[in-house]
């Protein structure tokens, strides 16, 4: 086994992923035990494991509820249900569906499976830290995470790792697809399934780092005390917050979080269309219907999905020329939506359908993504969301599109993949049992919460309502849910189990209805993609990375390398742009600004230009590059130390919190610039003599780096300065 | 009574600022989204080479 083969790394982040649902499935068993029996005690085996502090007597305390609710999101949005559609499929079959040996930078794929695991280690560990784990919900709304115990730093740390994670992904995937593809593989002969992934990248590396800036802004708030997101005059439990300068937004957070956070919506449901379009053409065993519509609506549905984030603060006061912007995009978005589903749907017509477990997993997701669709547009309306905003009708709509819906795809994908990484089919009478138990108690516990939210239930309320007389008739249907959610679990048991079977060799063989002919042993369903049949097909060259590396193919007019670079670039720009705006939205936002507060820093910018205009391929050039950027780091670190020093904290003023903010960041890249032009004067020179031209595209990949970190601190230094 | 949608009056400056934040926000975007469209139109253009 090799740690960095596509394969290894896909199959650790199904594992993992796997491991993650389970624990936020346990964290929802919890909050379903306490909404169906508030106050009353938990069952006396579990009682202990929570501990006195959490559960005094058994009884669940509302602290600890809320850590569920924060926890129970966060673990199956960023570690559970996003890994496994992505990072898991995406990485094991896409260089796979593609006629590529490998994926494009398979060490890089490696180290973001050891960032996500990173990251999720320490979001749980939050839960053993004093004050317990994040508790302002998955969203972490400032000012309420701004105040949280210490175990909001743990989720905080933990999204940066993830963000990272997830950065290193979505290069390596956008890459592996336009540069690994084997030849003869055009763009309109991919796989839906690809174009999925290729779509879900994009968003993820455009997307997570507006979340990676928002989260640095709240631990500066918690650590160093700044305001980015703490307003003036705050009151808690009628006490007036003391130390905190206040002046800033809490919307800034919000919309940086939801910047991330609706795409990454469809960085759930898109690899799960990929994945029900690749089960539904095998099982219907027919070509999908309108292919290339399907394509130009998951390109839109990507590059729509971008703009459309503010639809979750109508009630914000963020004002009604930006809610009308937003509401527009919101109902642009449902059309490519429809003509997905749509599309999937006429591919069964005509069709020899086979109902496999794959395929009844595939066919509930697309009634099960249409109601939490169709559910989803009163929300987008303002007029309508003013009602049902934060009651259990936005639970039972989000629910219905990763429960039934990504969940569903997840596991159609898991039962259809399974005899191609195993060699073994999984066995069908077990699946059926999970399909049939999983799609009823599903419905069984997300339909009620319709009826729950519509007639008014606060989706927050730790006894879920009953201190409200309007939530008294909801209650007895509380009490129906857990018990669906149980059963639910219990209907998991047979999926671990076959699971379980399978991979250790003793499950069901069936070799028997292998590709006609052939004799292949895992191609149990007569699959026509590549992943099934490139071990028949001789005929059919493979993509070799190795070869690719250093050369422009024809058919994009780039490299690896050029690529990736600009990819990497394209992120740093989200991310610095995210800083940026947050910058203008805290000053045009401020009724006084103060004036500049030091000397231009004249001496940083003449080091920074300095090392840009050094790197060159002699060795003295890369040496005085990394030294002069070592120079601005320790420069930049003397002078904040100096004005710390007169008085000037971050914590002081606005102004000084982004000064202190931006430039830090900028000088962290900076650093990591110097070491990278370090390596490359030492450890990679001798890669120089070897191999000239893969040396070369290196020093050009530093030096576009170089140069784009001096526009972002011009930009800093003109924004503050001029 | 302030209105949902809109906020309390007096903050006209704040909703400014996050006009213009969310301004240059989408305007980043656009110009990165942008700049991944004109790769991809280069793509589409070359896409006869595959093979």
């Amino acid at each position: 086994m090799r740690w960095t083969d596509h394969k290894t790394v896909g199959l650790q982040y199904g594992l993992t992923a796997v491991f993650f649902l389970l624990v936020g499935f346990l964290l929802m068993i919890l909050m379903r035990w306490q909404l169906a029996w508030p106050g009353q005690p938990l069952p006396a085996w579990l009682a202990p494991m929570l501990g006195e502090a959490n559960a005094p007597g058994g009884i669940m305390l509302p602290e600890f509820y809320n850590q569920l609710v924060a926890m129970h999101g966060s673990v199956m949005v960023f570690l559970a249900v996003v890994p496994l559609a992505a990072s898991a499929f995406g990485t094991y079959f896409v260089p796979l569906q593609i006629g590529a040996n490998t994926v494009a930078f398979p060490r890089l794929s490696a180290l973001g499976y050891w960032l996500y695991l990173a990251g999720g280690l320490v979001m749980l560990a939050s839960f053993f830290v004093e004050g317990g784990a994040a508790n302002s919900g998955w969203t972490s709304y400032a000012p309420l995470a701004v105040i949280a115990p210490a175990g909001q730093n743990f989720w905080l740390a933990g999204i940066i790792l993830i963000g990272l994670s997830s950065t290193l992904g979505a290069i390596n995937m956008l890459v592996t697809i336009v540069q690994g593809r084997a030849p003869g593989m055009s763009w309109m002969k991919l796989p839906f399934f690809v174009w999925s992934q290729l779509v879900t990248a994009l968003l993820l590396l455009l997307a997570f780092p507006a979340l990676q800036a928002a989260a640095v802004f709240q631990l500066m708030d918690r650590v160093a005390g700044t305001s980015f997101f703490m307003p003036s005059g705050l009151v808690i439990g009628g006490v007036p917050l003391q130390g905190v300068m206040g002046g800033g937004n809490p919307l800034l957070w919000q919309h940086l979080f939801w910047f991330l956070a609706h795409p990454e919506v469809y960085v759930l449901i898109l690899p799960a269309m990929g994945i029900v379009a690749e089960v539904i053409t095998v099982n219907a065993r027919r070509p999908l219907w309108g292919y290339g519509l399907m394509v130009g609506a998951v390109l839109f549905m990507g590059g729509m999905s971008m703009v459309v984030w503010a639809h979750h603060m109508f009630l914000s006061g963020m004002g009604t020329s930006l809610s009308l912007f937003f509401q527009v995009t919101t109902m642009i978005i449902s059309i490519p939506s429809v003509i997905l589903v749509t599309s999937l749907v006429m591919s069964l017509w005509g069709g020899s359908i086979r109902f496999t477990t794959p395929m009844l997993f595939a066919l509930a997701f697309l009634p099960m993504f249409g109601i939490g669709g169709l559910t989803g547009l009163p929300l987008g309306l303002a007029a309508s969301d003013v009602a049902l905003h934060d009651t259990y009708y936005v639970v039972a709509h989000f629910h219905y599109l990763v429960g039934p819906g990504t969940m569903f795809a997840l596991f159609a994908g898991i039962y259809h993949w399974f005899p191609r990484i195993t060699g073994r089919m999984l066995d069908e009478r077990l699946g059926k049992v999970h399909f049939w138990g999983s799609f009823v108690c599903m419905n069984l516990i997300f339909m009620p919460m319709f009826v729950v939210g519509l007639m008014g239930v606060n989706r927050r309320l730790y006894d879920a309502g009953a201190s409200y007389a309007l939530a008294q008739p909801t209650l007895m249907w509380q009490t129906h849910m857990t018990s669906a959610a149980v059963l639910l679990g219990v209907f998991q048991l047979p999926f671990l189990w076959n699971l379980v079977q399978g991979w250790l060799g003793s499950g069901q063989e069936n070799h028997t209805k292998g590709l006609s002919g052939t004799g292949l042993r895992y191609n149990p369903w007569g699959a026509r993609s590549l992943e099934w049949t490139e071990a028949l097909s001789p005929i059919i060259p493979k993509s070799d990375f190795l070869d690719l590396t250093p050369n422009t193919r024809p058919d994009t007019g780039t490299t690896v390398a050029v690529l990736g670079n600009w990819l990497l670039l394209a992120s740093l720009t989200m991310f610095f742009g995210s800083l940026f705006s947050a910058y203008v939205m805290l000053r045009a936002g401020s009724l006084e600004w103060p004036e500049p507060f030091a000397i231009y820093p004249w001496l940083e910018t003449a080091l920074l230009l300095g090392a840009t205009a050094a790197l060159g391929d002699t060795r003295i050039r890369l040496i005085g590059a990394h030294a002069l950027g070592l120079a601005f780091v320790a420069v930049k670190l003397l002078n904040d130390a100096v004005m710390i020093r007169k008085g000037l904290l971050p914590s002081a003023t606005l102004q000084l919190a982004c000064w202190f903010t931006l430039g830090g960041v900028h000088a962290v890249h900076v650093f990591a610039g110097a070491m990278a032009t370090g390596w490359l004067a030492g450890p990679s020179g001798a890669l120089k003599s070897m191999d000239y031209p893969r040396w070369q595209a290196r020093l050009d990949a530093t030096r576009r780096y170089w140069i784009f970190l001096c526009i972002v601190w011009l930009a800093i230094v003109g924004a503050f300065f001029i | 009574m302030s209105c949902p949608l809109c906020g309390p009056p007096e903050s006209a400056v704040i909703a400014a600022g996050v006009r213009a934040g969310v301004g240059t926000l989408v305007f980043v975007t656009a110009v990165v989204v942008f700049a991944i469209a004109r790769f991809a139109w280069r793509l589409w253009t070359l896409r006869e080479n595959n093979g």
